[in-house]
């Protein structure tokens, strides 16, 4: 090992933390080397220096504090979601942002689907399919699962036209 | 977010029990908070935090689980989303010095070294110093130095409880003990002492 690798393992050495053949290196390298000796008692310092730091006194009130919480639903839904109405709170622009993406994204497919209804309506050659087309425009949220197959109808209409096509043939 | 509505969930026998354990552990979680976020209101929060996770988890912990780490793992993955959640709190960089309140001119000794290093706790100025240059410290350092030099974790622990690898735990340590003798070095004699 280098002395400047070596030296980077005087901290997990202090520590007891290297393994005997590393710490075997280090004890022979430290013999020969004196900036190597007063590098690990200088880390030896800092580290006694935080081994005696005080306890701090516990406030007064941190079981009083603690006690009224006690009562809060434990379940992770309610806790994940109290989380982040918090996040919310604190980000109200990322919140803003969010509920405009949340908005759009349910609004656009409405308003799409709604559309696409009253355009099936109008040009959809079957009559349930433009009567339903009709009526769940009117409220699409009542029918969405409809709306897919209302689309394929109407591309099928619209795309296929069998029927004007073959009208036309004739 | 108080629910002052919701009845208590808890029976009298574990309230009981979660007083006890806030008066066995509470000096420990909150010296380590403390050590971690640097003031007392951030420190309370953390310790708080820590115990009610503690509670809620209760019906399902495991009883011969090590309570003490669980919390100190819990006081220490908080404060980590404490610095996520608040980018805004001062950090200064790793290589900036630090003024202590005493000018940073005068040069002490540690009057007790002699006596052995765990003899006594440091004074209350000394203290002051080691807890500001704590605080400058980058946090992913400061996690890594309070949990081995302060809470006496060894460093497979503290990989764990950090979610980072050995070699990592081994360089932060190493790192965050010369960044504090450079903050500290009034305090720290340069002489050279004898090596055991």
């Amino acid at each position: 090992m280098t002395h400047a690798r070596l030296q980077r393992q005087l901290s997990a050495y202090l520590d007891g933390e290297l393994a005997p053949a590393e710490a075997d290196e280090v004890r022979t390298h430290l013999a020969g080397c004196t900036a190597c000796r007063e590098e690990l008692s200088r880390l030896q310092h800092v580290k006694s220096l935080l081994q005696r730091l005080p306890e701090r006194s516990v406030p007064q009130d941190l079981w009083a504090a603690i006690h009224p919480r006690l009562g809060s639903p434990p379940t992770a839904t309610v806790e994940s979601l109290g989380e982040v109405f918090r996040r919310m709170l604190r980000r109200p622009a990322l919140a803003l942002g969010a509920a405009v993406l949340i908005v759009a994204l349910v609004a656009v497919p409405l308003v799409r689907g709604r559309l696409e209804r009253l355009r099936a309506g109008e040009i959809g050659a079957d009559l349930f399919v433009r009567e339903h087309a009709l009526a769940s425009a009117d409220d699409p949220l009542s029918d969405r699962a409809y709306l897919g197959l209302l689309i394929g109808d109407a591309n099928l209409a619209l795309a296929g036209t069998p029927r004007e096509e073959s009208q036309a043939d004739r | 977010m108080t629910r002052s509505n919701t009845p208590p969930r808890y029976n009298r026998d574990e309230i009981a029990a979660f007083e006890a354990l806030v008066g066995r552990y509470a000096q420990r979680v909150y010296t380590m908070a403390y050590r971690m976020a640097g003031n007392d209101a951030d420190a309370k929060d953390l310790a708080q935090e820590a115990f009610l996770r503690v509670f809620r988890a209760w019906r399902s912990i495991d009883p011969s689980a090590h309570l003490d780490s669980w919390l100190y793992r819990i006081v220490t993955n908080l404060f980590i989303d404490m610095l996520r959640r608040r980018p805004r709190v001062r950090m200064e960089s790793l290589d900036a010095p630090v003024t202590t309140r005493s000018g940073g001119e005068i040069v002490r000794e540690i009057a007790d070294d002699r006596a052995g290093p765990e003899a006594d706790v440091v004074d209350q100025e000394m203290e002051a110093d080691v807890q500001q240059a704590l605080v400058a410290l980058h946090p992913d350092l400061r996690a890594v130095v309070v949990l081995s030099d302060i809470e006496g974790y060894a460093y497979e622990e503290i990989a764990e409880t950090l979610g980072i690898p050995l070699g990592t735990v081994k360089s932060r340590l190493h790192r965050a003990r010369k960044t504090l003798h450079t903050r500290l070095s009034h305090l720290v004699p340069h002489r050279l002492e004898k090596i055991p």
